[in-house]
């Protein structure tokens, strides 16, 4: 069976025999680091083992996608923040931003050669040249609102929203350029999926109403721009925004265990024009409390348990304990 | 056709809304709600305090707050019954899904210029009922809930001690040593990073320590996982923190006992520990 082509024919709509069993959030797990020997935070900055630890899960026990960076601050980093790599166990930080407004926000020409951004882009060709046909390879981008909140920091981000409304539209339209030439550069070098991953948008954080005015609309010039086929993860109590997310023209959407996704998906299929939805609540509620490579580890092979467990509920799972 | 249809085929660039009075009810002020009417004090300059707070206001705040502390008005109050009682109206609409994140921060900020300015008067730290250590998870730079939680607990009178984010374990172990504090809080937005709960928990007891109580919350960290090892109490909103810590300083209550009394506790039905 060839697992790209399932994964891709379950994101255009299609029946399939099997359910994809992949990730488009971040899957880079200790356990697989010590087995491939690709470590953080090496793997962030070198293409070699960012490819190597991308598809370690693949490799490893089966998991039918490879998926990089493991962060999300490849862009932001690029745009001139300094950010603190981490270690194995932490995911890297942004320690400051050299932004004070939001019009200061600007691409600089050599952007996409700027940062980690190289690395990325040389990592999706070497898993190409591995995998081929074989394997679904993911990579995930920043979304503007999300991006916005690195260059200003969440806190302002979240107190402008209420108190500067425009000078937020004008930071987030800055920060939209930087996302577009990304996803522009990242399709060129042709993966199979894009996600988008906007987790400061959640409704924790801003008004659903402000997603739906200010941030829906900078997703969707996004979404047009991605050439390949594209999905987007906001993490959170995404409830009540659930419906716009959907409505944004991406070919999925992924959400938290925070959403009841019996009750999103009777939502969405009202709607004429939706489709489905992953989550990654319902193996976590098998499995309590265990960090993804225990699941993997369990007695019976827990992928094909996985699959067929939720199989009625769900067209494919976001592996529990992993963000971003 | 149906609003859900018709939403989805019309071309959103063209269209203007309007607030339909029929179907969305007569609009009302923040005050208005039933809830709030019942909880915002109705003699001043108490009201207008409170209701600098709950229109986010910093400048009315600061300045309702000047002019009461110079009509002699004891800065106690002030903070009690004018100032609290507008955080208290945010949080109810803030719980009815009026108001959001946002409304919590800028009212909070309102509150907090509010009090600076009372204890200037005062002289000193309007009253410390005891110390209350709060961290951010170990490898997590989410700290906004952290801060929300601080704040509240300054607001409520406690000591917080504000450890900042990505907290190494054994410096929250050190701070145990250090302050005693009657009550901790812990917030990770991570799954990956709220690991590092139990851990804490491990090292404390290792060490021979114990603290009452140790709340854990914030984004992904769910009850039953915070269940899953001694000390703690899973914390659902940042304004529980002094709820929680009042029953800790009053009461004696363990955090057997807040696991048990949550929605007594803190005042409210919490869907969370129904």
């Amino acid at each position: 069976m060839n697992l790209k082509n399932n994964v891709l024919k379950v994101l255009s709509g299609e029946k399939t025999d099997l359910t994809p069993v992949i990730s488009v959030t971040q899957l880079g797990v200790v356990e697989a680091m010590e087995q491939t020997d690709a470590f953080w935070p090496e793997a962030h900055e070198d293409a070699d083992k960012m490819a190597t630890l991308g598809s370690s899960l693949y490799e490893l026990v089966g998991l039918e996608c490879a998926r990089i960076p493991f962060c999300l601050t490849v862009e932001a980093e690029a745009l001139g923040c300094e950010v603190d790599l981490g270690n194995e166990e932490k995911t890297p930080q942004i320690l400051s931003t050299p932004f004070k407004t939001a019009n200061e926000i600007e691409v600089p020409a050599n952007f996409l050669s700027t940062g980690r951004i190289p690395v990325v882009l040389d990592a999706i060709e070497k898993l190409k040249q591995k995998y081929g046909d074989t394997l679904p390879i993911i990579v995930g981008i920043t979304g503007p609102f999300t991006l916005t909140g690195h260059l200003l920091g969440v806190e302002n981000l979240v107190r402008y929203m209420k108190t500067k409304p425009e000078k937020i539209e004008t930071a987030i339209d800055n920060s939209l350029d930087a996302c577009m030439d990304y996803a522009e550069a990242i399709s060129k070098a042709g993966p199979d999926i894009i996600c988008v991953a906007e987790p400061t948008a959640a409704p924790e954080l801003i008004d659903p109403l402000q997603f739906k005015s200010m941030v829906k609309p900078a997703l969707e010039d996004l979404a047009n721009v991605i050439k390949t086929r594209k999905v987007l993860h906001i993490c959170g109590s995404t409830q009540p925004i659930i419906k716009d997310m959907a409505t944004i023209g991406y070919d999925a959407i992924s959400v938290e265990e925070k959403v009841d996704i019996k009750k999103a998906k009777e939502e969405l299929e009202k709607g004429s024009n939706v489709m489905k939805v992953g989550g990654k609540s319902m193996p976590r509620e098998a499995v309590p409390h265990q960090r993804s490579w225990e699941i993997f580890q369990q007695p019976k092979p827990c992928l094909e348990e996985l699959r067929k467990k939720f199989k009625m509920k769900l067209k494919w799972f976001l592996m529990p304990e992993l963000t971003y | 056709m149906s609003y859900d249809e018709f939403e989805s085929k019309m071309d959103q660039n063209f269209v203007a809304v309007r607030y339909n009075v029929e179907v969305e009810g007569a609009a009302i002020k923040p005050e208005e709600d039933l809830d709030v009417q019942n909880s915002l004090p109705t003699d001043e300059p108490f009201r207008s305090i409170a209701l600098s707070v709950l229109y986010e206001d910093r400048d009315a705040s600061l300045a309702n707050v000047q002019k009461a502390l110079k009509d002699k008005i004891p800065p106690i109050e002030i903070i009690n019954n004018g100032l609290m009682k507008g955080m208290d109206a945010v949080n109810i609409l803030y719980n009815k899904g009026f108001y959001f994140l946002p409304d919590l921060m800028l009212a909070g900020d309102g509150m907090m210029e509010g009090i600076k300015e009372c204890e200037k008067v005062l002289g000193h730290k309007s009253e410390t009922k005891g110390t209350v250590v709060s961290f951010v998870a170990e490898g997590d730079p989410h700290d906004i809930g952290k801060n929300m939680v601080v704040m509240f607990l300054r607001a409520g009178g406690f000591e917080a001690i504000d450890m900042g984010r990505d907290v190494p374990i054994k410096d929250v172990v050190n701070a145990v040593k250090e302050y005693n504090p009657l009550f901790m809080t812990g917030t990770a937005l991570m799954t990956t990073t709220m690991t590092a709960f139990p851990k804490i928990v491990n090292e404390i007891q290792k060490e021979g320590l114990e603290v009452p109580a140790i709340g854990c919350g914030g984004g992904a960290v769910r009850k039953d996982f915070v269940e899953s090892f001694p000390m703690s109490v899973y914390g659902v909103e940042a304004y529980h923190a002094p709820k929680l810590a009042e029953a800790i300083l009053k009461d004696k209550k363990t955090w057997k006992d807040l696991r048990k009394e949550y929605s007594e506790i803190v005042g409210e039905f919490v869907s969370e520990y129904s």
